[in-house]
């Protein structure tokens, strides 16, 4: 699980590295399949027996700017309570994927997230006991390979 | 048993087969992954349907509710790592593609879960961010608010691209 949580920060580090325009412009090129047209949105709505037209469901609608400070306060709340989470990896998940929707608004604080993460995956991968693994960047030794082959 | 029921549920819908028909199949579904034992398998099923249904009206919300209770019911305290059967170091070194033998990588919980609250997000906002905080655990509760938040996020995206379309070109004097 620890090389998957590795994995996962290699992906989103490269994946936020390409160019986000290069992105939307794929995202505009290619039509989406999901999206509804506007006529296959609920129809009139539903009549009372005096003919009336009957309130449409109580879901408010969110103004833009609502929306944005809400996405802005969830996303600092998660960061600034990230590093409590246990299990460990369940938090360093967390710090990744909130760096990933960081990253367009204020890149140098999602690096910061980002490094953050990394350090506490090293560290865990040191917790772990894994004596037997070789430090980060380093190849394997023969001997290691050889414990590895043997199981 | 979920990706059967969904595999099935699908088909049914592609063969035009009535819409109520098919949502009562999931409910069957729900109802029997309910009566279970919680599990993460138990919970993986119950997002995997619920993510099918976002799109009825209150269908998704009810399978998402029931995935919070039965996550809420689940201890997870144990690390990832101490749960693989492999030697430590071997697991990065096996590729397997066949999507069977990876079921529980496909299905991670950290997986499915926040996808499942980005498309909760863009039906009913408020009810899925009281849903979020629902969760009692705080990793699987930080999952689903970023999920709301990546939501938002293509929201604000999609608003903000057709604001620029539909701006008029600047007329030259």
């Amino acid at each position: 699980m620890v090389y998957q949580l590795f994995i996962k920060l290699l992906v989103v580090l490269a994946v936020l590295l390409i160019d986000p325009a290069a992105a939307a412009q794929e995202a505009k090129a290619s039509p989406t399949t999901t999206q509804r047209p506007q006529s296959a949105q609920p129809k009139a709505p539903a009549r009372t027996a005096d003919g009336k037209a009957e309130k449409a469901p109580a879901v408010p609608a969110i103004s833009l700017q609502e929306k944005e400070q809400i996405f802005q306060s969830t996303l600092d709340s998660v960061l600034s309570s990230a590093f409590q989470i246990e299990p460990v990896e369940y938090g360093i998940i967390v710090q990744i994927e909130g760096a990933a929707l960081l990253w367009e608004k204020d890149r140098a604080r999602a690096n910061e997230v980002l490094a953050n993460a990394w350090s506490r995956l090293q560290e865990l991968m040191g917790d772990k006991g894994n004596s037997r693994l070789p430090k980060f960047g380093e190849k394997l030794s023969d001997a290691d390979r050889a414990r590895l082959r043997s199981g | 048993m979920s990706l059967i029921v969904d595999g099935v549920a699908k088909a049914m819908l592609s063969a035009k087969q009535d819409k109520q028909m098919v949502a009562n199949f999931y409910d069957d579904a729900l109802a029997n992954l309910d009566r279970e034992k919680p599990s993460a398998y138990v919970a993986k099923g119950i997002i995997a349907i619920a993510r099918s249904r976002v799109s009825e009206e209150q269908g998704g919300f009810a399978a998402a509710n029931l995935a919070v209770s039965t996550l809420n019911k689940l201890d997870i305290t144990e690390s990832f790592s101490s749960k693989s059967g492999l030697a430590p170091g071997i697991g990065a070194w096996i590729n397997q593609s066949n999507l069977v033998l990876l079921a529980e990588d496909y299905f991670e919980l950290t997986e499915t879960l926040a996808p499942l609250f980005r498309d909760l997000s863009k039906r009913d906002l408020q009810q899925t961010q009281s849903l979020a905080s629902a969760l009692t655990h705080q990793g699987l509760r930080s999952l689903a608010q970023l999920g709301l938040a990546k939501g938002l996020q293509e929201e604000l995206q999609k608003a903000k691209n057709s604001a620029g379309k539909s701006k008029p070109p600047a007329t030259e004097k």
